[in-house]
């Protein structure tokens, strides 16, 4: 995967957060993103998907289709958890990734009856599920103990074998357990 | 303990029974005091002479007949109002422009006194059709309001989710936009029956159509027949009370079922 950032400018009112950035992101399998908070490690991230606009430069990617991780769960609380998945994605593949994600016996629970952590699982299967040359994950350990988040590593390792992955994270330490390339904001 | 539970639910239920009718004593008490007061049968009548008179009506089949007309024209109103004010409030939740056009429309609406509209009603229809175009005017803005800014309120988190997974208009629509407009809608549906039911009676007051409720507070008013005023008032109110629940129980009763049918999570709130 090839990501090249061309004299990227952003700003939000006054704050300024990139200044004709230019970077070139080029990678297989994993990139682990590392940087303390307020650097724009998100903001990048979202342009980079096409969430949000610069003001100024161009992103120049090979991935058409990019799936998207949030910081925040934002899984639909109307629905169950399995209707979550199949709005991007066939019940047999939504099925196996709530599988994968230890969650199968709630797929007819509803997403405001699950934990913070099983809320986090349930946001990155659909990440996962989703058919994409790309994935982005934001923060995807949040919330989860380290037993959990070895068990997670393990399942988006095996993943960016089928395609490349993205990572934010403050934390060195996910990159030992996702064998990731580091680049640090 | 499950006897000491039944009979504290007994005691709130006696509570709460007494409360009620001593309520009632009160005000049927204040009542015939006033008629007392008064002692004038053409200025207050007495409860008693109404009571009498509403027995009267009971197996009288015109009466029934009444009541039906009414109920009808008024019932047909509300629900061209819930569909035409869904309908308009779904559209101009995703058009500004539209939003920025019908907003005078809905201002006027909610602004006139509804006499204006009944007045020139009278003038543009049939007066059998007046009380259902007042009730549709007096419901629609209320569900169309409620639904478009519950849909313009939807999480925008959401809505930026929904457009990072490529969900396309319908899916939007039945996962996350109509789920999220359901609640106001059906507070919009219940805080409209007793609105639109007033509105139809004072139009069937001023059009007088045929068998109808508002013919006969017409006729009381003009025949100066005060207990036959009050009869009539009373039986507005216990229907208009009648009416609301029993709607309200419909429309709870449908939204529980399409939720569950639908595999929403949603529950109803009383906004």
């Amino acid at each position: 995967m090839k990501i090249q950032i061309n004299n990227l400018c952003k700003k939000y009112g006054d704050k300024t957060v990139f200044e004709n950035y230019t970077n070139t992101f080029d990678f297989e399998g994993i990139l682990l993103i590392k940087g303390v908070s307020g650097l724009g490690k998100t903001t990048l991230m979202r342009i980079i998907a096409g969430l949000e606009r610069a003001d100024k430069g161009e992103i120049i990617k090979s991935a058409d289709k990019i799936s998207f991780m949030f910081q925040e769960d934002r899984l639909i609380p109307f629905v169950s958890v399995l209707k979550n998945l199949t709005a991007v994605c066939d019940e047999k593949k939504a099925l196996y990734y709530l599988s994968l994600m230890e969650l199968e016996n709630e797929k007819d629970s509803s997403p405001l009856s699950l934990s913070g952590g099983m809320r986090r699982r349930v946001s990155l299967a659909r990440a996962l599920c989703y058919d994409s040359d790309l994935v982005i994950l934001d923060e995807p350990f949040k919330g989860l103990d380290k037993e959990l988040k070895i068990k997670i590593c393990e399942i988006i390792k095996n993943e960016s074998e089928k395609r490349d992955s993205i990572i934010i994270s403050h934390d060195t330490e996910d990159a030992e357990f996702l064998n990731a390339r580091i680049v640090e904001m | 303990m499950m006897t000491s539970i039944s009979e504290h639910n007994k005691k709130v239920t006696i509570k709460k029974f007494m409360k009620t009718a001593l309520t009632i004593v009160f005000w049927l008490g204040l009542w015939f005091c006033a008629y007392k007061i008064v002692g004038l049968d053409v200025l207050i009548a007495s409860p008693i002479d109404v009571a009498k008179r509403l027995l009267e009506f009971l197996p009288d089949g015109n009466f029934w007949l009444t009541i039906f007309n009414s109920f009808k024209g008024i019932s047909l109103g509300y629900i061209i109002g819930v569909f035409m004010g869904s309908v308009f409030g779904i559209i101009t939740a995703f058009s500004s422009t539209l939003n920025t056009l019908f907003k005078p429309f809905l201002t006027a609406v909610k602004t006139t006194p509804v006499v204006s509209f009944i007045i020139l009603a009278l003038v543009w229809l049939p007066k059998v059709s007046v009380p259902i175009f007042i009730t549709t005017l007096m419901v629609m803005p209320i569900v169309w309001a409620n639904v478009t800014s519950s849909i313009v309120n939807t999480d925008k988190e959401l809505i930026e989710m929904a457009n990072a997974y490529n969900f396309g208009f319908s899916k939007k629509m039945k996962l996350i936009f109509l789920p999220s407009a359901v609640p106001a809608f059906v507070a919009a549906c219940k805080t409209a029956v007793g609105l639109g039911w007033k509105a139809g009676i004072a139009a069937e007051v001023l059009c007088t159509p045929q068998n109808s409720i508002g013919i006969n507070l017409r006729n009381s008013q003009v025949y100066i027949e005060t207990v036959d005023l009050f009869s009539w008032t009373v039986v507005v109110i216990v229907l208009s009370l009648i009416l609301e629940k029993l709607l309200v129980s419909i429309l709870d009763l449908c939204f529980k079922k399409v939720m569950s049918k639908g595999g929403y999570f949603i529950e109803n709130t009383d906004k």
